[in-house]
C-alpha cells in the first residue's frame, strides 16, 4: 500500500540570532530526522511534551515552514521544495486544524466569508453553500453572517475545521485541535472529526499532548522526544506494550479511573528538563533523563528499528513484550481496568472496537460498575466520549 | 457600531467629541461666521485702534464690542473673531491633511515591514529610527525656510506627514507582525492564498483599530506643531490667519492687550486637549480589554 503521506528524516533547524548586529550564535534543531507514514483514511497520532517538535513537524507537513532537510512525500509528490504557487494545488488535498480556534479564525471577516475562502484563494467556484458547510460540521446555518468572537470555543472550532474540509482534503494535520477547549466539548469535537473521517475517508495526522484524545481516535501513534520519534505503534500495542522508556514514563503520568489501581499506579517520574534543543545531549536525546541510560546511550544514537511488526522504537534496550509483563505488573493491570471503561465510552460510536476489547476482561467490566459513580467522574476526564 | 457606543459612555469622551465637531463645524462655517458678524479676516480697522498709545485696541479687553466679538488686533485693527475663525480652518486642514500622509505612509511601509520581515523590515525600521532620533524642528524650520516662494501650507503637510509616519509605522508594523504569524494568517497560507490576498483580505483589515488610534493622537500633534512653527516665524505667512502665529505676534503684547495673548491661546489648548482625550477615548473603547468600571 502506498502511503498517502510519507516524510523521511524530516529536520528543521531554526538559526539563533543574538544581540544588534543579529549575531548567528548557533541553531536549535527542532525537528531532527522525522519519518513518518499515514495511509489513507487513517488517524496517525504524534503525541509528545511542550516542545518536542510536534507543531513544527505540523508546520513543515502543510508547508508553513520550509523543511530544512529531508523529504515529504505526498499523493507521490515532494513537497519539501516546492513554491507557493506550485504547492497551492496540493493545498486542496492537505488542510490543516489549528489549536486556538479563535485566533485560527479572523475576528473581521463573517463565518460566511471565512467559508469562502478556501475557494476563493484556490481560485474554485464554491461547490458547497456555506450553510450546507455548517451543516456538515453541526452549525446552524443562520450563523453564517455572525463573527468568531460571537460563538463558544466549541463552535469556532467547528468553524476552522469546516474551511479544512471546505476543499474536500485527503488528510487534515491537527495541530491540538481539542487542547484549548473545555473537556465536554473535546468529546464533541473528537466525535466529530471522527464521524468526518467515516463520511469522508480522511486521514489525520491528530498532534496532542493528552494521551486520551490521542488514544480515542489513533489509529496508529507516534511518540516524539526533543525532535525525535522515539516510538511508533499501533494504538493497542502502543498502551499495552510501550517498548520505548519515554513512551513508559509517559504512559504511568496518565491518572486512573479505579481508585485503588490508582493507588497502586507506579509513576515513572522523569527526572530533570527537557534538555534544551540548542545544545541536545550527545547519543541518545533521552538520555538524561532515562532510568535505564547507559554508556552505550551516550556514545551512540539509537536508530528506530522494528521490534514487530509495525512496532519500531528508538532504544538501545527496548522493553521486551515478556519483558514488560515481568516489569510492571501494576501497569498492565492498571491499564486492563482502565480499557473497559474506554470502551463504553467508545461504544457509542464504534461497537466493532467495543466488541473486540470485550474479550478482555468481561468479568472486570462487572468489577467496574458497581464502583462506578466515582469512576464515571474520574473517566469524564478522561474520556470525553462518556459525556452526552 | 459598539465602539461608538463604549466611546459616548465615557463623559469625557463625549464631551471632547462635542468640541471636536465644534470646531469642525466652526472651520467650515468660518465665512458664515464672520459674514453674520460682519467682519473680514484681512480688513483693517484704523478705527478701532489708538494710536497715541502705540495702536493699543480701545475699549475693555483687547477691543471688545459689538462690532468686534473678540476684539481687534493691536495696530492694525484686524478683527480676532474672523482671524481665529479662519486660523482654525487652516490650522484643521493642515493637520488633518498631514496626519493622512503620515496615516498612508506609516500603513503602507509598516505593513510590509511586518509582514515582509527580514531585509525590508531592517531597511525600513532603520529609516523610522533614524527619521525618529533627527532633531525634526530644526530640520523643518531649516527646510521650510529655504523654499521662500512655496506654499507654506503645503510645504507644511508635506514635511509634518513625513516626519510622523514613523510613529504610525512603529506601531502598523508591530502590529501587522504579529497578525502575520498569527493562526489565522497560517491558515489562510494553508488554503493556498496569495501574498497580496494575505495582506489585503488577513492583516490589513486588522490595523484599522490601531491606525485610528495613532491618527487621532496625531492630529493634535499636527495643530501644535504648525501652531509652534507658526509661532517661530516659519509657519503660514500673514495675512492668511493661524493661532500660532497670532500668539506670536501677540507676545510682545501680553502685559498691554492680554485678551490678544488669551484668546487663540484658548483655542489651541481647547482644541489639543480635546483631541488627545478623543484619542486616548477611542483607544480604551477599540480595546476589548480595557474594561472600564
Amino acid at each position: 500500500m502506498t502511503a498517502l503521506l510519507e516524510t523521511r528524516e524530516l529536520v528543521k533547524r531554526f538559526p539563533v540570532r543574538h544581540g544588534l548586529t543579529r549575531r548567528l550564535a548557533g541553531h536549535v534543531t527542532a525537528v531532527d530526522g522525522v519519518s513518518l507514514r499515514v495511509e489513507p483514511g487513517e488517524t496517525l497520532g504524534l503525541v509528545g511534551e511542550s516542545g518536542c517538535g510536534k507543531s513544527t513537524v505540523a508546520r513543515l507537513l502543510t508547508r508553513l515552514e520550509r523543511p530544512t532537510e529531508g523529504a515529504i512525500r505526498f499523493a507521490g509528490q515532494d513537497l519539501a521544495d516546492l513554491d507557493e504557487t506550485a504547492l497551492r494545488p496540493v493545498r486542496r488535498e492537505l488542510q490543516m486544524v489549528f489549536q486556538d480556534p479563535f485566533s485560527s479564525l479572523n475576528p473581521r471577516q463573517t463565518v460566511r466569508r471565512i467559508l469562502a475562502s478556501p475557494y476563493q484563494y484556490q481560485g474554485l467556484a464554491p461547490d458547497e453553500p456555506v450553510e450546507r458547510l455548517l451543516e456538515r460540521v453541526g452549525l446552524r446555518p443562520e450563523h453564517a453572517d455572525r463573527h468568531p468572537h460571537e460563538f463558544s470555543g466549541g463552535q469556532a472550532q467547528r468553524i476552522g475545521i469546516a474551511r479544512a474540509l471546505a476543499l474536500r482534503p485527503k488528510l487534515v494535520v491537527c495541530d491540538e485541535p481539542v487542547s484549548a477547549l473545555d473537556v465536554s466539548v473535546q468529546a464533541q469535537i473528537l466525535n466529530l472529526l471522527k464521524d468526518l473521517q467515516d463520511e469522508y475517508g480522511l486521514a489525520y495526522l491528530f498532534i496532542a499532548h493528552d494521551l486520551g484524545a490521542v488514544r480515542q481516535i489513533s489509529t496508529r501513534i507516534a511518540v516524539m522526544y526533543l525532535g525525535s520519534v522515539v516510538e511508533t505503534a499501533d494504538r493497542d500495542t502502543l498502551f499495552d506494550a510501550p517498548a520505548h522508556p519515554y513512551t513508559r514514563a509517559l504512559l504511568s503520568a496518565v491518572p486512573l479511573p479505579d481508585p485503588d489501581a490508582e493507588r497502586a499506579r507506579e509513576r515513572i517520574v522523569l527526572r530533570g528538563d527537557l534538555p534544551s534543543p540548542l545544545n541536545p545531549p550527545s547519543g541518545c536525546r533521552f538520555r538524561t533523563r532515562c532510568p535505564k541510560a547507559a554508556d552505550r546511550c551516550a556514545a551512540e544514537r539509537p536508530a528506530l528499528r522494528a521490534i514487530a511488526p509495525g512496532h519500531e522504537v528508538a532504544c538501545h534496550f527496548p522493553e521486551w513484550n515478556e519483558g514488560n509483563d515481568q516489569h510492571s505488573p501494576e501497569w498492565n493491570e492498571g491499564n486492563d481496568q482502565h480499557s473497559p471503561e474506554w470502551n463504553e465510552g467508545n461504544g457509542q460510536h464504534s461497537p466493532e472496537r467495543n466488541d473486540g476489547n470485550g474479550q478482555h476482561s468481561p468479568e472486570r467490566n462487572d468489577g467496574n460498575s458497581q464502583h462506578s459513580p466515582e469512576r464515571n467522574e474520574g473517566n469524564d476526564q478522561h474520556s470525553p466520549e462518556a459525556t452526552p | 457600531m459598539t465602539v461608538l457606543r463604549r466611546l459616548l459612555a465615557q463623559r469625557s469622551a463625549a464631551l471632547a467629541l462635542a468640541v471636536v465637531a465644534l470646531l469642525v463645524l466652526t472651520a467650515l462655517a468660518a465665512p458664515l461666521i464672520t459674514w453674520l458678524a460682519g467682519t473680514s479676516p484681512t480688513a483693517f480697522h484704523g478705527e478701532a485702534v489708538d494710536p497715541a498709545l502705540g495702536g493699543l485696541p480701545r475699549g475693555v479687553a483687547g477691543g471688545i464690542s459689538s462690532g468686534h466679538w473678540l476684539g481687534v488686533e493691536p495696530v492694525n485693527g484686524r478683527d480676532v473673531l474672523a482671524r481665529v475663525v479662519y486660523g482654525a480652518r487652516v490650522s484643521l486642514l493642515i493637520a488633518v491633511l498631514a496626519t493622512g500622509l503620515s496615516v498612508a505612509l506609516g500603513t503602507a511601509l509598516g505593513l510590509l515591514a511586518g509582514f515582509l520581515g527580514g531585509w525590508a523590515d531592517t531597511v525600513i525600521g532603520r529609516l523610522m529610527d533614524l527619521l525618529m532620533s533627527f532633531p525634526s524642528l530644526i530640520f523643518m524650520i531649516a527646510l521650510i525656510s529655504a523654499a521662500p516662494g512655496a506654499d507654506r501650507r503645503l510645504l507644511l503637510v508635506v514635511v509634518l506627514g513625513f516626519f510622523g509616519w514613523p510613529y504610525v509605522g512603529r506601531i502598523v508594523r508591530g502590529q501587522a507582525m504579529v497578525l502575520t504569524r498569527g493562526e489565522f494568517v497560517a491558515a489562510a497560507r494553508v488554503l493556498g492564498a496569495s501574498r497580496r490576498a494575505l495582506l489585503v483580505r488577513e492583516v490589513l483589515p486588522n490595523l484599522t483599530g490601531p491606525v485610528l488610534v495613532v491618527a487621532t493622537m496625531s492630529i493634535p500633534a499636527c495643530i501644535a506643531t504648525e501652531a509652534g512653527l507658526s509661532f517661530l516665524g516659519v509657519g503660514v505667512q500673514p495675512p492668511t490667519p493661524s493661532w500660532g502665529q497670532m500668539i506670536a505676534t501677540a507676545v510682545p503684547w501680553y502685559a498691554a492687550d492680554p485678551a490678544y495673548f488669551l484668546i487663540p491661546g484658548a483655542f489651541l489648548f481647547a482644541t489639543v486637549l480635546a483631541f488627545n482625550v478623543l484619542g486616548d477615548a477611542v483607544r480604551d473603547a477599540l480595546d476589548p480589554r480595557s474594561q472600564r468600571r
